[in-house]
């Protein structure tokens, strides 16, 4: 079952039960009350009738005696009693007086009293006692009491039919059912309405969520109030926000890796091509020193360009993994190292090195710094024509960096190239790259170590005329 | 003899699959790029293209609406072995795909079942006064039929399709008895001896030292 109609049902319920529960409370009291207010009515009009018999038998009893006219207390009963009811309501009221044998002396209720009559048991002079009994379809109460006239025992009963009090029970039951149904309705109405617009939050957090869970990381919930809800969906959207972004991280990396794994996959298999198709030609085939020593240059070049790769794709996977330990070294000092061991790659293109190195000790690993180095050289040097120059420049920069600056008058690489030099296996020119078994990894691993040590890399170049990267390496010290 | 057009950028295997090309009897020529391959359709088109996917210029898949609107059979030669790559290809009407590395009985075995569906290859075979008529199953000398038992004709077969190449014992074995043959590599010197002697064979099969056999044309 949902939220929202359970608040519902629960709320329903419980409104239902203390609303019956009040109403049937009033009706209840209400009707206790009245039926109190007649019985304190009957006790005190009996009184009234009682006392009113007394006083006027007393009075004429004392005329009897002057004017011997007496006549029994039963008689005078009988024939006076009938004016005491009119004080009353007539068709309401009724006075019946019987003597102590139960003999009806005078009644004006109806056809009288038949049948038993419990609320005479009991009954002895100066006490008095009500009654209330259904007889026929009315309700009536009886306060009965003992009246002494003439040392004769009367037994005053007044019968007051209170069937309105009832009557009006049942009616207000009536009215109130009627009521509770028109109020059970409009409150179902109301509180399905009311429930349903402030819970439609958590349905569409909900949707979300499942649209979410579903693939789409970029759904977003509407916050549509400021309540705990809302604060909720805020919360939800700022999660949903944190696993988009790590998604997508991840999809990136994964993209790179089966990138990085294709392009291996073409660096390995073409030498591996021409190595295993040419040694299988030269297995089989008639023997012809042209193509033999053709054969075998291919072999010889393909291997080292696999060799060549191989010690490339060991440095970027042990980059990959490796935390450095940085020191700090003199960078000219090390420069000097360097030009050192390059000095035979150099030749080999036949271009010259001019090194302009401010010392200054930059934090650094020695072996990492050397790699990263020797690659751009290696690059420059590539790049470069014979008997050009490439400068190595060193400078301490206005905000306390050390500035690495490798500049040939090389070809360039195109504008729309260089965001891209930076990618495994990206070559700009495919062969002349392979003229120098080249794999396109060398800038991939001086990207990994510049990484590693938290510099900045900038490459500015012109198509043909030159290529400046630059370095800046942040930890130098004081 | 087929002219087939060899289009890689790699020239060590162009001209690897060059060479191959020449030892079995076909006329090779190689396109090192997308240009230079549509270019080289303007002459005397080739039979067949055997194209690289990645090109410098652009991808081969690029090359192979313009090759197939000349209904010329394309045979896809790359390092990309992936499934939705092959699917890609054949679907663009590829006639056949070979991932890299190859091995260049497997390209000429391919090369010569594309060139058939294309009819471009016959169903006769010569190797100097040697006809062989595989639809007939035919093998005449000098104009003479030579009556030569199964196991023999299809060595025979074997043998002049992969001319000037050497084949080891084992690989006869493989593919004329079948893989699952139980027998020794002496069987197929046996019937190595049968056919020198049927067609006079002496010069012609070579034996290869260690290895196996090679049918050399004089030439």
């Amino acid at each position: 079952m949902k939220l929202w109609h359970k608040v519902f049902l629960c709320t329903f319920i419980l409104f239902e039960l203390l609303f019956n529960a009040a109403s049937f409370y009033l009706i209840e009291h209400n009707f206790n009350l009245s039926q109190q207010k007649e019985i304190e009515r009957g006790l005190a009009e009996q009184q009234i009738v009682g006392s009113q018999i007394q006083t006027d038998w007393a009075y004429v009893y004392s005329m009897d005696h002057q004017l011997i006219l007496a006549g029994s207390a039963q008689d005078f009963i009988k024939n006076n009693a009938g004016k005491y009811t009119r004080y009353f309501d007539g068709s309401r009221v009724f006075v019946e007086i019987l003597d102590d044998q139960d003999n009806t002396v005078f009644t004006n209720f109806g056809d009288g009293l038949s049948g038993s009559r419990p609320e005479l048991a009991g009954i002895s002079s100066g006490s008095r006692q009500y009654i209330l009994r259904d007889i026929g379809d009315k309700t009536y109460l009886f306060v009965s009491g003992g009246l002494v006239l003439d040392n004769t025992d009367f037994k005053l009963s007044y019968i007051r039919d209170i069937s309105d009090v009832y009557a009006d029970k049942s009616s207000q039951v009536s009215l109130f059912f009627k009521m509770n149904i028109a109020i059970t309705v409009i409150l179902a109405l109301g509180l399905y309405g009311l429930i349903w617009f402030l819970t439609r939050s958590v349905r569409t957090l909900n949707k979300s969520a499942q649209t979410i869970a579903g693939g789409d990381y970029s759904q977003r919930v509407p916050v549509l109030s400021g309540d705990e809800i809302g604060v909720l969906a805020t919360s939800f959207n700022q999660m949903a926000e944190a696993v988009e972004s790590k998604v997508e991280e991840l999809e990136v990396t994964a993209r790179n890796r089966q990138n990085f794994i294709n392009c291996l996959t073409h660096e390995l298999k073409t030498p591996l091509t021409t190595i295993i198709g040419y040694a299988d030609f030269l297995r089989t085939a008639k023997y012809n020193e042209e193509v033999f020593f053709k054969a075998l240059t291919y072999i010889y070049m393909e291997g080292k360009r696999l060799e060549s790769l191989s010690f490339k794709l060991l440095d970027l996977l042990l980059l990959g993994n490796e935390t450095p330990d940085l020191t700090y070294e003199d960078v000219s000092a090390i420069c000097a190292d360097i030009e050192e061991a390059m000095r035979p790659q150099l030749e080999k293109f036949s271009v010259t090195l001019q090194a302009e190195l401010e010392p200054g000790k930059v934090l650094i690993e020695q072996d990492l710094f050397k790699l990263l180095c020797t690659n751009l050289l290696d690059n420059a040097a590539k790049a470069s024509a014979p008997s050009s120059q490439i400068s190595l420049r060193g400078r301490i920069t206005g905000d306390k960096r050390y500035a690495l600056e490798i500049e040939d008058e090389g070809i360039g690489i195109p504008e729309e190239d260089i965001p891209k030099i930076f990618e495994p296996f990206f070559v700009v020119d495919k062969a002349r790259s392979k003229a120098h078994h080249g794999a396109g990894l060398g800038l991939a691993i001086c990207a990994q170590i510049v990484r590693l040590h938290k510099a900045d890399l900038t490459i500015t170049s012109r198509l043909g005329e030159g290529t400046i990267v630059r370095i800046t390496f942040p930890g130098l010290y004081n | 003899m087929e002219n087939i057009l060899i289009v890689e950028d790699d020239t060590a295997i162009s001209d690897l699959i060059k060479l191959n090309l020449d030892v079995a009897g076909y006329d090779g020529r190689q396109a090192f790029d997308g240009h230079a391959a549509l270019s080289a359709l303007s002459g005397t088109p080739p039979d067949l293209v055997l194209l690289d996917v990645s090109l410098p210029d652009m991808e081969g898949f690029e090359l192979l609406p313009q090759l197939k609107a000349k209904g010329l059979p394309v045979i896809f030669l790359t390092a990309r072995g992936s499934l939705p790559d092959k699917v890609k290809g054949l679907k663009m009407g590829a006639d056949d795909y070979i991932v890299k590395p190859f091995e260049s009985m497997e390209l000429l075995a391919r090369i010569e079942a594309v060139l058939r569906r294309y009819g471009g290859k016959s169903d006769v075979t010569f190797f100097e006064d040697l006809e062989i008529n595989t639809e007939e199953r035919s093998v005449k000398k000098g104009g003479t039929a030579v009556e030569l038992t199964m196991k023999e004709y299809e060595l025979l077969l074997l043998l002049v399709k992969n001319r000037n190449k050497a084949l080891s014992r084992d690989k006869i074995l493989e593919l004329v008895w079948g893989y699952d043959y139980a027998g020794e590599t002496r069987t197929v010197d046996i019937h190595i001896q049968k056919i020198r002697k049927k067609l006079g064979w002496e010069e012609q099969i070579r034996t290869v030292y260690k290895y196996g056999y090679r049918l050399e044309d004089n030439t």
